[in-house]
Order: structure tokens, then sequence, then C-alpha cells
């Protein structure tokens, strides 16, 4: 019976010819009724930035699901031509990206929502900061695409993300870095509105091992998949906040103003220590991204010295006091360097003077 | 290696700054009050504008302020007995001779200064430990007197001191 239902090309002399156009035209017309009715919604479709927004009405379909996996993706049904694999969508108060190639029966077409859970955040080649909603799964029990398995497979922390394929996505070094780790909406709670720079909190780093970007290129659209491995952290990943805006990312941002590093200076009113006076007191004072003098964690004093055993040292605070008695090693010299976690260590070249 | 016998009159020096420089009344009536609000290398370079290693030249100062001028003799030289003589001259302008008193002190700005030097050079036990080439011995104080200055020149020995 459904097949005489479907019989797009009968005969003339049984029906009047049109069947095929009208079905169509119905069928059309028909997505246009539901979109409207209530089973139909309004959900945003957006562009791989974000940049430009619609909104559009949507019937969502496998919104209530039987198993974890199927609930992390969706089925939008939209009229013909109205979306591409690689755009977001909105709905729900969160991004879903369109994966797989959106094709359409004539009557509407379907698009695959693929949940997004992590918004991706780095810089480019040309020190500009992006950000992109991504679609992160654990990949662990497949290969990086650096090592072969043939003799056996040891597991590691892999990530599969797929995100839009724009320009920048697909631009994306082998080893570039991330930050991907839900830990840092919790650090950023504690942080107050003078924090520009914290590179102290632990986070989880990922390196891009595996770059596909023809696997989902459709032509006209499509979207990027790569594999990120973790790897170590370095001391300059962090929370940096940037024209206002705080960002977790694994380079230094560059900023129009300077200085744009983490830099720590040694005060002291003397470059000399007197033998058989008072101390000198060093002072580490340290500097965030803006020039802001900040304080910072795992303050370290090193002295390089051939008389050190000479030398009475104390630590208070974030100064270091340098006297001695010893007569021997006036005009001598001895240097002292500041480090912290996250800044660039300084040094000073000290000397001993006899007091005349 | 031998040490040099003419490096003993460079660190003779050293101990006898060091030692004026620590004592709280000399800073104090060399630079007045502000000395003890003074930060440390504030301090010690204004000491050292006013207490030098050397002997004074008159009509080389004209401020208005009180000055040590010192510098250090060794009178005989033997392989086992060195004898050292140290002359400080103790220098107060005219205009601000009078008017410094503090207790326990008598006569004027250099008579004062006399005594703390005294105070710190002979009997201050831990300065004379420091000094580690045994006891100085004030032979004498002769008055000073130019057309700007006025003062007191002191003369310490420390026979066979090695």
């Amino acid at each position: 019976m459904a097949q005489s239902w479907y019989l797009m090309k009968s005969p003339h002399d049984q029906v009047s010819g049109f069947e095929d156009e009208a079905l169509s035209e119905f069928g059309q017309e028909g997505i246009a009724e539901i979109l409207e009715s209530g089973l139909a919604m309004d959900v945003e479709l957006c562009n791989y930035n974000l940049s430009i927004r619609k909104q559009i009405r949507a019937v969502i379909e496998n919104t209530v699901q039987d198993t974890k996996l199927k609930t992390l993706t969706r089925h939008m049904i939209v009229p013909i031509g109205t979306c591409k694999a690689g755009m977001y969508v909105y709905y729900k108060n969160r991004y879903w990206l369109i994966v797989g190639i959106v094709d359409d029966n004539m009557v509407y077409e379907k698009a695959i929502l693929s949940i997004c859970n992590y918004r991706m955040e780095w810089i480019n080649e040309s020190g500009q900061i992006i950000t992109r909603w991504a679609n992160v799964v654990s990949a662990s029990q497949y290969n990086n695409g650096e090592t072969a398995n043939n003799n056996y497979t040891v597991r590691s922390d892999q990530l599969l993300v797929a995100m839009p394929d724009d320009d920048e996505s697909i631009l994306l070094n082998s080893n570039s870095r991330f930050i991907i780790d839900r830990r840092c909406k919790i650090y950023e709670r504690s942080f107050d509105e003078a924090v520009t720079v914290d590179t102290s909190k632990p986070v989880i780093v990922y390196r891009v091992t595996r770059s596909d970007s023809v696997l989902y290129d459709y032509g006209d659209s499509g979207h990027s998949e790569f594999m990120l491995y973790q790897t170590e952290k370095h001391y300059n990943d962090g929370y940096y906040v940037v024209d206002g805006q705080g960002y977790w990312l694994c380079d230094i941002p560059i900023q129009e103003h300077e200085p744009t590093a983490l830099t720590c200076e040694i005060h002291s009113d003397s470059d000399e220590i007197y033998a058989d006076l008072e101390p000198v007191e060093f002072i580490g004072v340290f500097f965030d991204a803006d020039g802001n003098e900040t304080a910072a964690e795992n303050i370290q004093w090193q002295i390089d010295s051939e008389f050190l055993e000479s030398l009475d040292v104390d630590y208070v605070d974030n100064s270091i006091l340098v006297s001695t008695t010893d007569d021997s090693i006036i005009n001598k010299s001895f240097t002292i360097t500041l480090s912290a976690n996250g800044y660039e260590p300084v040094s000073k070249q000290v000397f001993i003077r006899e007091f005349l | 290696m031998r040490e040099k016998t003419t490096a003993e009159r460079g660190k003779f020096k050293k101990e006898i700054q060091t030692a004026l420089y620590k004592n709280d009344d000399i800073l104090e009536l060399i630079l007045g009050e502000e000395a003890k609000s003074m930060k440390p290398k504030e301090l010690r370079d204004a000491f050292k504008e006013h207490v030098k290693s050397h002997l004074f030249i008159d009509d080389t100062l004209t401020e208005t302020a009180t000055y040590i001028f010192y510098d250090v003799e060794f009178t005989e030289l033997h392989t086992n007995i060195k004898s050292c003589r140290v002359y400080m001259y103790l220098i107060c302008h005219r205009d601000i001779l009078e008017d410094y008193h503090k207790e326990g002190y008598y006569g004027d700005r250099v008579d004062i200064l006399t005594q703390m030097v005294e105070d710190t050079l002979i009997d201050d036990p831990d300065v004379v430990r420091t000094f580690g080439i045994g006891p100085l011995n004030l032979d004498s104080v002769k008055p000073y007197n130019s057309r700007r200055f006025y003062g007191a020149i002191l003369i310490f020995s420390v026979p066979n001191f090695r």
C-alpha cells in the first residue's frame, strides 16, 4: 500500500500527471505549517564565530533518549536551504554543532546536531585570540596519530574535538596547545577584579597530534576534527585578561600596550653591601602583563657566589637581606636572582665593599 | 701568601669608619635628628660626606656642619712588630659650635664629639674586639683653630699591634 502512495511517476491515464510537483510544494507548505505550530521552537542559527545569529523556527527531534550517548545528539528539521554543516545552533542555552551533510527529502532538510561542551580558546599565528565552541569527546581508545600500536596499546588521555571548518580551525598547527579543564570556571570564581594574569593554577593541557581537515569537508560546508593528546603545562599557561575578557591560554597574549610579559624586578637602595654594617634588603617586586604591581607565588631567591658561607642571609616576605662580617670578601661580588612561578627571572650583581 | 704590610692601613681605616658609623650619638651629632629617619643608603651616604679617611685641608669646606677627618700612620714597621698612630680631626663650623647639648656630655659640640669618639674607639668593648689589633691609647687632644672651623685633634696610638 505504501508503495502506491509514493509512486510519483504514475501513468497519465490514471492521474493528472502533476503529483510530483504537488507533493513537493504541498510538502514544503506542510513543513512551514508545522514550524508555525507548537511542534517547532525558536532556535538561533549561528556562524562559526557567532558573529552572525539568525532566529529560525525548527523542529528538534530526539530530545528524549534512552542512552547516554544519544542524549548528546539531536536532529533538527528546518525548511530546505536553511543550514549547513559547521554552523552552530543555539538551542536551550547550549551551542550545538551541525555535523555531517545536511540534505533534504524535497520536503524538509534535517541536520544532525552534536553538543558543544567546551569553548576552545587559543592564539592564532597573527596573535589574535580565537574562541570556538567545540564538541569534545574522549578518544582514548583511538590511536593518536603519532604512535603505532604494533605490539600493544597503552591508553592515554586523548580527546577528539569537532569544530567548524573555518580558516582558523583548519589552520591550527600540530602541537598547538589548549587548556581544556572544567576547573577553569571554578578558578575564575575565586579571582577578584584586579587579577589580570594567573598562571599558578593547575590546569590540564592538550596538544594537537592529528588534524583532519579533509575527512569532514563537504565542499560547500563541513566541520573539522582533530585529536588532542594530554601534555605538560608550561609555566605561562593560564588565565589572561585581554580587553576586559578572561581567557585560558597556552601562550602569552600579545596586547597592544606594553609590557606584555610577566616581569619582576629586584629593588634595593644599594647594589653594595658594606662589611660589618647592617644588611642590605633586596625586595622582589612583581608586575602583571599590564605593568601593574602584583603578588606572586613561589618566590625564589638564588645566590650565585663562591663565598656563600661568608654571607648572612635572611628571608622576609618578598625580600632577602644580605650582610657579611667577612673582610676577606671585600670588593668581591655575587649574583642574586629572583624568580617566581610564571615570571621571567631577573638577576643583579652585588658587590661587597668596605665602608670608607 | 704573605699579607701586605700596607694592607693593614686600609683595614684599620675601615674598622674606624665602621665603628664611628655604628655610634648613634655620633650620627645624631653630625647629621642631626633626621639621621634617625633616614633610609640606610641615605644615612651611609650622608655619613660618608662628613667622615673622611684622610686629613683635613682648610678652606676646602664651606658648609656649616661637623666633620671627622682621620688618617693612619705606621710609625714603626718590623717583621713582628708594628706601631700605629691614628690622627683624628674633629672639625665643627663656628656657627654651630655652641648650639648642641647632650645629657652626660660636657662642653661645646667639638668637646662632646671628642668624648663620643673616645667612647667608641676606646671604651666600647665590642668595638675594641672588632679591631682585632689591640687596644688604642688616646695620647693627646689638641685644639684646632682656623677661620671658619674650630676643632680638636686626637692622636691615638696602637703600640706593637701585630
